[in-house]
């Protein structure tokens, strides 16, 4: 995912063909312990951008509680890193999420939540799932001004939905949607990101 | 759904390999081209002092539990739990269900002691074999197999995509899934991926009458269904949004819409190509956005 972001993620066993073997036995050394997943990458095209990942240890069926949140932003302000994943297997307590919710509001460091079980399969192998390309804040432009377009004449996507969460959309973000199409071969449209 | 149909087909030659088995006590040759034998061990001797088998074993209705061999963690299962199941006149307990590293399904019996030497233990397997569901989804309720030359669908009855994602590794191509549950759809693969499903629904609808409709209304009418990003109904509710009151009234209902329009006083202005094309009009768009000034002398 981290990768079809923009990531620069190495394209070995280390990171995306990490077998289920070396996964399983990797673990077996870390103790099953999740913290040791944490991953920090960069962007491919500014290294300054970083994203970090983390793994919070849960007690067994509880929410993860305001205060592991607290924490982990704590550590992306230390290191100045303003996007993060939290990947969780039971969920958020209301007040996390709320927290969750402020600190994005604020915009000092964006923190993204997905369930472990949605990432278990990459959606967007998926043969229906057409090519989604994130467009840069100029080529937005460039596109409203071609079609002379207002943004609110694009059609739209949500921002719960599984792909744009996949690739970390924000409202304002419009996709390049790339699918193929029977009568044209290739069909090119755009969705904008509402919240 | 594509499957990589093994689990189930296997639960299957199980029962095949109990049914035809001649020799009652020996199943380890039954089965000998696939690896994939059962094995029961039957502990008859010590275990009978805790429960009294024949006083709980009553008439009970037969209640058929799927038993979850594999669970999301692939443990086994069950073990806590006595079930009690009538079978053949005999009264027996599951103890635990395994899944060894060669795809061996085990599992322990207990039965009492009066029964000794007098089981019929390919009764009791066959039996065994129907309750022990080797993999199991929720809510999807049956299954049928479909294959063709190298490839094996498995058409269920239900949908839970998610719950199916959670399934081992190699046993279904993700990637190939299909369903008409539009909303789980929306929820795990997102709009696009809805529209898409449903310009497919909609052309299997057609096609099911043998009607032909070209597959560029179709793929309008998945687009216009999925533009706010989640999905409106195609019918005259979701039509009372749009904005030409001659559009809505051509579609359906028209006295209603009608009526309507006329007790809250309603303005059409014949802007929308609908309804320009209702009332005999040009549309103010493409050809007819523009007109024809000639200078007359």
């Amino acid at each position: 995912m981290l990768s079809d972001r923009g990531y620069a993620v190495l394209n070995t066993t280390e990171d995306l063909n990490l077998s289920k073997e070396d996964f399983q036995a990797a673990m077996q050394t870390a103790n099953f312990n999740r913290e040791s997943l944490t991953m920090l990458r960069q962007r491919r095209d500014n290294p300054a951008d970083q994203i970090f990942v983390f793994f919070p240890d849960e007690m067994r069926g509880k929410s993860v509680g305001v205060d592991v949140v607290s924490a982990l932003t704590k550590r992306m302000e230390s290191n100045g890193v303003n996007n993060g994943i939290m990947v969780l297997q039971t969920g958020l307590t209301p007040t996390a999420k709320g927290a969750v919710e402020k600190m994005s509001a604020s915009g000092r460091c964006l923190l993204e939540v997905f369930m472990e079980n949605e990432l278990l399969v990459n959606i967007t192998r998926h043969q229906l799932v057409p090519i989604h390309e994130l467009l840069s804040e100029p080529s937005k432009h460039a596109l409203l001004r071609r079609y002379k377009l207002k943004e609110s004449q694009l059609p739209r996507i949500q921002r719960s939905d599984p792909i744009a969460r996949y690739y970390g959309l924000v409202p304002g973000n419009v996709v390049k949607i790339t699918r193929p199409s029977e009568t044209a071969g290739r069909y090119v449209t755009y969705r904008l990101c509402v919240s | 759904m594509e499957k990589e149909e093994e689990l189930f087909a296997r639960a299957k030659e199980e029962e095949n390999a109990f049914a035809t088995s001649e020799d009652e006590y020996d199943f380890y040759s039954s089965d000998d081209e696939e690896d994939d034998l059962t094995k029961q061990q039957v502990n008859s001797a010590n275990d009978v002092d805790d429960a009294s088998p024949t006083a709980r074993a009553k008439p009970k209705k037969r209640s058929r539990r799927p038993i979850n061999v594999q669970n999301k963690q692939g443990k086994s299962v069950l073990s806590e739990e006595e079930d009690w199941i009538e079978c053949g006149g005999l009264a027996y307990q599951y103890s635990s269900v395994r899944v060894s590293d060669r795809n061996i399904v085990e599992f322990d019996r207990t039965f009492p002691l009066a029964f000794l030497g007098k089981l019929n233990i390919p009764a009791v397997m066959k039996e065994s074999a129907k309750d022990v569901s080797l993999i199991e989804v929720e809510k999807l309720n049956r299954c049928f197999v479909e294959s063709t030359n190298n490839e094996h669908r498995v058409i269920t009855e239900g949908s839970n995509i998610r719950e199916i994602h959670q399934l081992r590794d190699g046993l279904v191509e993700f990637d190939r899934l299909e369903t008409n549950d539009m909303y789980g759809i929306l929820k795990i693969y997102g709009v696009e991926t809805l529209r898409a499903a449903l310009t497919n629904e909609l052309m299997m609808v057609f096609d099911a009458y043998g009607i032909p409709v070209s597959i560029r209304d179709l793929s309008l009418i998945a687009i216009c269904m999925t533009v706010n990003g989640s999905y409106r109904g195609f019918n005259r509710v979701t039509m009372d949004d749009t904005p030409g009151l001659f559009q809505r009234v051509t579609f359906e209902t028209s006295m209603k819409f009608l009526k309507d329009a006329t007790v809250n006083e309603m303005e059409e202005f014949v802007t929308n190509p609908s309804s320009a094309i209702a009332l005999g009009q040009v549309y103010e768009g493409g050809t007819g956005g523009f007109q024809l000034l000639h200078q007359v002398n």
